[in-house]
């Protein structure tokens, strides 16, 4: 074989490598393409959620309206109030016009809302969650008192949860209840991955850190302080992606701000004009919000775990 | 039954994360005759797995071809059965239906299919076991296992990945007996790739030296079999051992000295 | 030697038959006889006879067939509640902590419940044990008001079946009242999670592996799956109650779709997550592309899946109990939504408690269903067998550790 036989065998790799690059940005493409259309779809007259609901073109609206919906509201979602009065069901706007404050700003605002109180419920659960798991390590008495009330409230599907927050701090400090149910269902979470991910360092790591003279304190920091991050960083992520759907949906039980309001305050409206796309780009919207933040997420944790397969795999 | 395996003019370029090519195997050409035991030796990284997976099938090459008689190697099938490094019997499957695997596949009449099946597993010593999960026996009998799979598929080709890499000496020892009564009684070509010295002297008509993906030397073992520790002691099985440490770019010193 | 049917196979057929046969009466003419039972809320019922029947076909029958023939079992339940006295005090001294804590957090909120102060509201914020299992319990038979239920056919049949109507009034309260109270609403919930969870992990499994079969649909497939997986369904609830409507079709519907999309995206990765060598192995065996993809793929992507199912399970439960609680006149979130419009925390802790029971249990019986379909794994890490460890979010993180063994 001679040198040039070389030079077209390598650019033959090369091509095939491009080749696939270039076929995951198409399937991309395709992929948003199909999901556009299917939605498309749903919202045309011939919607299969006909066989669900009799009248589906006016509760799923086009995927074009929805985003204008969006757009249109997000810094400035004019005269929402005012229609509110006018067009909602008279006896309800007299029961609820208490509820509900002067809305001029947009959709922004009641998101970043959303996702502040979503963002510290988290942090603060995290801190309790980490505390007690990685806390047991050095006192076992913690898991023995811990782990079998963590338990028994795991088991419970976490939404029975959010009627006490509401009942308990709901007229006083609406605040509390988002950040409050956030919080309670990250410990629990967190508590777990973190006690699992400890669990899953390997008993002959933490040997050989013995008879490399580790003393219990070297050994917890240096060894299941650091060894269980990527773990603990992919239960976060679990934790935050199931706490939008709980922070929206508390919201629309108890404050008066943030995404969850907003949907409240349009189911309202229901059967007005814009109601249907203000409902599913709110909810849409608020799953772009968890993929963004996701994303970030997956940054940070890619960064602090470069030196682990696994946190590699969590990036991809 | 039995064809000849060719290696024209093989090549095998990868490209690594960072964007640069790696060659894997490099104009590789040699034919081995039916019924040989052919052992690849190489150091680890050097191509031995490449050259078995793209006559596997498994891979397919940058340029160049593998034949078996006049067919060229496109995909893998059952007339090229492998037998692979890691554990490789399906856990959810008894003994019996992972020997059954293949001959099922291939729509194999009842009655024919339990004839091959309680042969290879007699052949294996496992018929106690045919019921069992795989979860159940240890990891020689799961290699054992691997083995009847393959035999059973009645391929020409049978190809082996290391397949003893990670089993104890004993172990290894007893499958080594129990893989050359195999190929005794079924003459079938066998392909073993290796990095052990001692296994492929114990196992091989005929060494194919591979290092940084060129094919290095191609020789013959023409000790008397069975080779036992008087024979791999002696003057000749010395002499080829002398000869693969050189090309492996271990020299006489080096080798001693470890 | 002779090989039983799979136990995958039982457990489809059950699911499947549970699912079908109910639906088949609604394809019935008008001119049936029994038109009356092609109405959607008597299909439950129907729903509900099939399920028993099967449990007293598959269940019942066999374990009593075991315990005629064996009076050894018997003995050893015997021995086994003669033992149990013993048993809890060994427990209690091998694992204190455990009574301790649990002790300290029962008697804590009592003695908090009678510390704080009673407030403006009608029922106490934190109210004693003496008040939720007694007073508040008691109301509870206020809820088996079958004027307020809109099952105009149903009520009749309620009535015959059960001598204690919708009566208002504290001398009309009842305790067997309460107990069909609970007992009603628990059907209600039962019956669209059930149904739900049951149409969404069938359809959502097959759909997981279905599609990476086609690697073009897969690649297709992964960027729309995971987006529309990261969608907060939870927040989707009014959508629900005003688009589908708040009746068992739309209920089943919302549950089945949150259930389907959270198990093909898991299914696919688990198929992503077979290990290369054993369907190289299969593929040098001879085996074509579709019998290694069944054979070989769908069998060896079960296992990784179990953490997905309990967590499934865990969001059919959230979507069920909002959904009531948001939008339906019956089921244990309406009796929870009672509860906050009362701001009634002990009918609260009431709903809480039996909604847990009900998810332990759903949770323990999909954990086992699963056990039955991988049977040929390795065995499972000591210690699992304890129930609140296979449970809810404690079990999906605990499961998956136990995979991994």
């Amino acid at each position: 074989m001679t040198n040039t036989d070389v030079l077209d065998v390598r650019a033959k790799a090369r091509r095939a490598s491009r080749r696939r690059r270039i076929a995951y940005v198409i399937y991309l493409l395709l992929g948003m393409v199909s999901f556009f259309a299917i939605w498309e779809w749903l919202a045309s007259p011939i919607s299969p959620l006909l066989f669900l609901m009799d009248d589906p073109q006016t509760f799923m609206p086009r995927p074009w309206n929805t985003i204008t919906h969006f757009v249109q509201n997000f810094l400035f979602s004019e005269g929402l109030q005012s229609r509110y009065i006018t067009q909602a069901c008279p006896e309800l706007a007299s029961e609820r016009i208490a509820d509900i404050p002067d809305i001029c700003f947009g959709y922004a605002l009641h998101l970043v809302e959303t996702t502040k109180n979503i963002l510290i419920g988290a942090a603060f659960g995290t801190i309790f969650g980490l505390s007690m798991g990685l806390g047991s390590l050095v006192f076992p008495k913690i898991a023995e008192v811990v782990t079998p009330v963590a338990s028994f409230f795991g088991t419970a599907p976490i939404f029975i949860a959010a009627p006490f927050f509401v009942i308990w701090f709901g007229i006083e400090i609406p605040l509390l209840t988002t950040i409050g149910l956030i919080t309670f269902y990250t410990t629990l979470l967190m508590y777990f991955f973190s006690r699992r991910a400890a669990e899953n360092i390997p008993v002959g790591i933490v040997e050989s850190a013995l008879t490399l003279g580790g003393t219990p304190r070297s050994i917890f920091r240096w060894v299941y302080l650091r060894g269980t991050v990527p773990e603990i960083a992919g239960g976060f992520r679990i934790a935050l992606a199931g706490a939008w759907g709980l922070g929206a949906l508390v919201e629309v039980l108890g404050p008066q701000l943030g995404g969850g309001f907003l949907i409240r305050i349009w189911s309202f409206l229901m059967g007005t004009f814009g109601a249907a796309e203000a409902l599913v780009s709110l909810t849409v919207f608020l799953g772009v919000l968890a993929v963004v933040v996701d994303g970030l997420l997956v940054l940070g944790i890619r960064f602090i775990t470069r030196w682990s397969e696994a946190g590699r795999r969590l990036g991809l | 039954m039995s064809r000849v395996v060719t290696f024209e003019n093989l090549w095998c370029v990868f490209e690594h994360r960072s964007g640069q090519l790696v060659n894997a195997l490099q104009d590789v050409n040699f034919d081995v005759q039916s019924g040989e035991f052919v052992c690849v030796v190489g150091r680890s990284g050097h191509g031995k797995t490449t050259l078995l997976r793209v006559l596997a099938g498994l891979q397919p090459p940058t340029a160049g071809q593998v034949r078996l008689g006049d067919d060229v190697v496109t995909g893998p099938g059952a007339d090229r059965a492998m037998v692979f490094q890691q554990d490789t019997v399906f856990p959810w499957l008894h003994v019996q239906e992972n020997v059954e695997f293949g001959l099922r596949a291939m729509k194999t009449p009842d009655s024919e299919r339990e004839e091959i099946t309680a042969h290879w597993l007699e052949a294996v010593g496992l018929t106690d076991f045919a019921d069992s999960w795989p979860r159940e026996l240890s990891g020689g009998m799961r290699k054992r296992v691997a083995l009847a799979s393959a035999m059973a598929v009645g391929s020409d080709v049978i190809l082996m990945d290391e397949p003893f890499g990670s089993l104890d000496y004993f172990t290894r020892r007893n499958l080594h007996d129990v893989l050359l009564d195999l190929w005794a009684e079924s003459q079938k070509t066998i392909f073993f790739v290796t990095h052990d010295i001692e296994e492929a002297l114990i196992l091989a008509d005929r060494v194919i030296l591979l290092a940084e993906g060129k094919l290095v030397d191609d020789i013959p073992v023409t000790l008397p079999r069975p080779r036992d520790e008087d024979v791999r002691a002696g003057a000749e099985a010395v002499a080829i051992t002398k000869v693969i440490l050189q090309h492996l770019g271990i020299t006489e010193e080096e080798a001693t000295a470890v | 030697m002779k090989k039983s049917l799979h136990p995958g196979v039982f457990w489809i057929g059950w699911f499947v038959w549970f699912l079908v046969a109910p639906w088949l009466l609604l394809l019935l003419p008008d001119t049936f006889p029994l038109t009356t039972w092609t109405r959607q809320e008597d299909v439950l019922f129907v729903t509900w006879a099939f399920l028993v029947l099967w449990g007293i076909l598959f269940w019942v029958w066999p374990f009593a067939l075991r315990f005629s023939r064996s009076v050894r079992a018997l003995v050893r339940i015997g021995q086994g509640i003669r033992n149990a006295p013993r048993r809890l005090v060994n427990s209690m001294r091998k694992n204190p902590l455990f009574f301790i804590t649990w002790a300290v957090l029962l008697v804590g909120w009592q003695i908090v419940s009678i510390v704080a102060p009673e407030g403006t509201l009608e029922h106490p914020l934190v109210p004693g044990w003496d008040y939720v299992f007694g007073d508040t319990l008691f109301r509870m038979s206020g809820d088996w008001l079958l004027n307020k239920v809109p099952i105009l056919h149903l009520e009749v049949r309620f009535e015959e079946l059960a001598p204690y109507p919708a009566l208002i009034g504290d001398h009309a309260r009842t305790w067997p009242a309460v107990f069909l109270a609970l007992a009603f609403h628990s059907f209600m919930t039962l019956s669209r999670l059930l149904v739900g969870l049951g149409i969404g992990l069938v359809v959502g499994i097959a759909t997981g592996m279905a599609i990476p079969y086609w690697p073009v649909l897969r690649q297709t497939a992964w960027a729309p799956m995971n987006f529309l997986r990261m969608i907060p369904l939870l927040a989707a609830i009014p959508w629900l109650q005003f688009g589908l409507g708040a009746n068992f079709r739309g209920a089943v519907a919302f549950i089945a779709f949150g259930v389907w999309v959270t198990l093909v995206v898991a299914t696919m990765n688990s198929v992503a997550n077979v290990p290369d060598r054993f369907i190289e192995s299969a593929r040098t065996l001879g085996a074509s592309r579709p019998y290694t993809y069944f054979k070989v793929i769908v069998p060896g992507a079960m296992p990784e899946l179990r953490t997905a199912l309990l967590l499934s399970a865990g969001l059919g439960w959230s979507l069920t109990i909002a959904a009531e609680f948001l939008g339906f006149p019956t089921g244990l979130g309406h009796m929870a939504s009672i509860a906050v419009q009362e701001t009634n925390t002990a009918r609260l802790v009431i709903v809480a408690f039996v909604v847990a029971c009900y998810s332990l249990l759903t949770f323990y019986m999909l954990n086992q269903m699963f056990n039955r379909l991988v049977s040929w794994m390795p065995q499972r890490a000591a210690g699992t067998t304890d129930i609140s460890k296979v449970a809810g979010a404690a079990g999906a993180a605990r499961a998956e550790r136990v995979q991994e063994v």
